[in-house]
């Protein structure tokens, strides 16, 4: 089990605690994901920058690399059969 | 003949004054006279509630994450919490708290969800966007009979 951790706010402006403890989850901008393991320590710390994150739980983490894969189109098209085709009704 | 008193009204009510009263370059706004001018709107918006209501409802569902986690957590590995915790505890004081005693957005009034505690305002109540980062930090709790 890991927190999925997704920045959602900017910290611009905010208390330097705020800012430490998002650095130390590991996130420097908007929408990063990072994964962090279940701990006393990480649960308090994302207590801190609750507001500033989306928090999820899931089984296994994924690479940075893994993450971008899946944000991609599959390469190439399909023909769909009539598909351009006008029905008017 | 308009005098200083009646130029000061228009000018807090927000009416123009006719130029040829006003001495060209050297007519007296409120932003000529005093520097900045801060406008907040007197009331938060029906769309500016609706996204308040948005992120305290995702602060709701990161608080249930951050401590069901930590639950299962320990839970899997066998670790007992504190002396206080019970099933539904993590023995952890402020990530219990923020679960259960912090109000959830369901739970709140609209009073509370779009005002909060201030020491200076009439009736010790302000609007939540007169606040410093009203948008990045949580408003939930105030003083018990305020």
């Amino acid at each position: 089990m890991f927190y999925k951790v997704t920045q959602m706010r900017s910290i611009i402006g905010l208390a330097p605690v705020v800012r430490k403890n998002m650095q130390a989850l590991g996130l420097r901008k908007r929408f990063q994901t990072v994964y962090q393991k279940i701990s006393p320590s990480t649960a308090h710390r994302l207590l801190y920058v609750k507001e500033l994150v989306k928090v999820e739980l899931v089984e296994s983490t994924k690479s940075t690399k893994q993450m971008r894969l899946d944000r991609k189109f599959e390469p190439g098209f399909s023909v769909i059969k009539d598909g351009a085709k006008k029905v008017y009704q | 003949m308009q005098t200083l008193a009646d130029i000061t009204k228009a000018n807090e009510i927000g009416q123009q004054i006719p130029i040829s009263n006003m001495f060209g370059a050297f007519k007296s706004t409120m932003i000529k006279s005093g520097g900045y001018l801060w406008k907040f709107a007197p009331k938060l918006s029906q769309p500016q509630k609706y996204r308040l209501r948005k992120r305290m409802q995702l602060v709701d569902a990161n608080v249930d994450a951050i401590h069901n986690g930590l639950l299962l957590h320990q839970l899997e590995k066998g670790i007992l919490p504190g002396v206080n915790a019970s099933e539904s505890l993590t023995g952890y004081k402020k990530l219990d708290n923020a679960k259960y005693n912090m109000p959830k957005e369901s739970s709140m009034a609209p009073e509370d969800k779009y005002s909060t505690f201030n020491p200076n305002s009439k009736n010790y109540r302000r609007s939540l966007h007169r606040e410093p980062k009203w948008t990045k930090r949580s408003f939930r709790e105030n003083p018990t009979h305020f």
